[in-house]
Parts: structure tokens; sequence; C-alpha cells
């Protein structure tokens, strides 16, 4: 649901990278984002072509690497990747787990000439 | 063509201003806690109770996020507790940034809780560190029983459910009891409380829950 925001911020960060590595247009952009992160690639995409549109990076594509949910259990101290729908211990099937992977949303890499 | 590598956190302006609200707190001795729910669960409402119910020792401070209007903030001033309105405009959460500027118009050197009451949602403040120390998430009996693993997160990292309007129980198709095994099903951690705004059934047991988190 906030996708608009988390574009303008992927903009800035392009814009900087742009800057510094005097890019004349960006042609993609690589995202790893973590399935458990209240984001949708589809919507993302539609705020950044509005928001990119004009600019050096209209047309730019984004490419999604998608990573499910994984956690060191407190429990059993196993790390895991954690079973739906309560995100616990795949090992031991407890609930108290740190998430490893799964919320995040990373900018992995800039393409463009 | 060059590929040029990255690998930036987009979250982590976020996640360092969190961190930094966070440190402000422990060494202002703050007790912050981020209150979330749906629209309309009684975040507020559980607000008043509070205040009502003879918690005249404990010196609170208020954050209001709302996307528009200040109903709740001017519900808070009623008691003489200090509040500061976020309006998002269109937001649906509140993020660590909102919650930095906001503190610096709260009497903070006399305030022992801090309460943030979150945008009414179920889906995206999960996402977001405030700095808080403590998550409290609100439910109430006519939402129905399946909320808690419809939106896990918002469960799966909350220190404290507290679920409202058990005075409705008699006329709507859930549990109570099912509803909190689900709860501790997804989170065997939290704390569980069932509570009334409308009769104040339940309302001490939670103030003792806060009091002993200061």
């Amino acid at each position: 649901m906030h996708e608009l925001s988390l574009a303008e911020r992927l903009w800035s960060t392009t814009k900087e990278v742009a800057k510094t590595r005097n890019l004349k247009t960006v042609s993609a952009l690589k995202i790893s984002i973590g399935e458990c992160l209240a984001v949708s690639p589809e919507s993302l995409v539609y705020c950044w072509e509005a928001i990119t549109k004009g600019t050096l990076a209209e047309g730019s594509k984004l490419e999604f690497e998608v990573h499910g949910p994984s956690g060191v259990c407190k429990d059993c101290g196993k790390e895991t990747p954690l079973e739906k729908p309560l995100y616990s211990c795949k090992a031991c099937g407890s609930s108290r787990v740190d998430f490893k992977t799964g919320q995040e949303f990373f900018l992995e890499y800039i393409e463009g000439e | 063509m060059t590929k040029i590598k990255v690998i930036k956190n987009i979250l982590s302006a976020n996640k360092n201003t969190a961190d930094k609200n966070r440190r402000f707190f422990r060494e202002k001795g703050i007790l912050a806690v981020n209150l979330m729910g749906s629209p309309g669960s009684g975040k507020t409402s559980l607000l008043e109770k509070t205040f009502e119910a003879g918690a005249g020792d404990l010196r609170f401070a208020v954050i209001e996020g709302d996307l528009a209007t200040s109903h709740d903030a001017k519900r808070i001033k009623r008691f003489g507790v200090p509040v500061v309105q976020i309006n998002t405009h269109g937001g649906c959460h509140l993020d660590a940034n909102m919650v930095g500027r906001a503190l610096k118009e709260l009497p903070l050197a006399h305030t022992d809780i801090l309460v943030i009451e979150n945008v009414g949602n179920l889906v995206c403040p999960a996402d977001f560190d405030l700095g808080e120390s403590k998550r409290i998430v609100v439910l109430s009996v006519t939402e129905g029983e399946d909320k808690i693993e419809k939106y896990p997160f918002m469960f799966k990292f909350a220190g404290c459910c507290i679920l409202n309007k058990i005075d409705l129980l008699p006329y709507c198709n859930v549990s109570d009891e099912r509803i909190k095994r689900t709860a501790l099903k997804i989170n065997k951690d939290l704390d569980f409380f069932k509570v009334s705004c409308k009769t104040g059934e339940g309302i001490n047991r939670w103030l003792e829950w806060l009091r002993a988190k200061l």
C-alpha cells in the first residue's frame, strides 16, 4: 500500500547513482524484495513508471527477485525457512522466530549507459 | 550498457531514524508504545479508558496519526494529556521521521509513557519501525475471528494484543477463546487481554501490564 513512497526512495537513489556514474539513461533496476513486506511489485511498477516519466529512467524495467521468509528459532536455535500461515520454525514448529529474510527491500544493481 | 552494483537497503532510512528515536526514548527513560489496529477497533477509546481508570500517577503524552482530521487529538486533549496530531494526507502508516518531528512538540521531560497511535490499518504499519519499545495491537470482536491469520505480521511482531468490545460477544458469531488461541499460535510471547472500552471491563489488567513495562 505504500508503493509510491518506496518508488520515490528508489528514484532518489537511482538519481544519485546516475549522477556519480555519469549515466545518461537508466534501462533496468534489479530489486530484492521480501514476500512478507506489504508491497505489490505490480503497483510498484505502476508508481515507478509515473515517477520516471520524462526522466533519464523513463521506460526502465524493474526486475524483482522475491525472497521467502526464513529465520532463526529462539527455541531450538536452528535457521530454517518459515512455515506459513503462522511463520513458524520448520524444525520444531515454534512461533518464536527472528526473521532473517522475507522483509527486505534492496536495490541490487542499476543498468544504464 | 553498464551494470552498476548498488546493494542499497531502500528501507534503511526509516530504520536509522527509528534507532535514533529509540536511543532518545532510552536516554529520557520514556516507554514508547506503537498502538495499532483497524479503523474503529477502539484505539482512541482504549486511551480514553486508560486515562479514566486512575492512571493519574502516570504521565502520558500521545502522538495521533490519521489520514485527515484531528478528531482523535481532540478526544485526548479533554483529559489534559499533551497530544500532537500527525495527518498523513492519504499515507497508510506513520514512519520514524514523522514521529521524530512530532517529538519536538511534546513536553517529554515530563513524560513516562508516550503512546503513538498509528493510522488505522492492519497492513502497512507492521512494516515500519518507529523506534517504539512495544507494539500493541487492538482487535475488536466485531472484526471476526479470521483477522489474525489474514494479517499475520501485525500480530507476529506485537508485544501485546487487546481484544476490545467483549461486551458485544453475545451478538457476534465469534469465540474470544479461539481468537486468543490463534493469536498465541502465531506469537507465543504475546500478552493477551480482553477488554470492553464501553463497560471498562479488563482495563485495569491492561493498565497493570503497562505499569510493569515502565
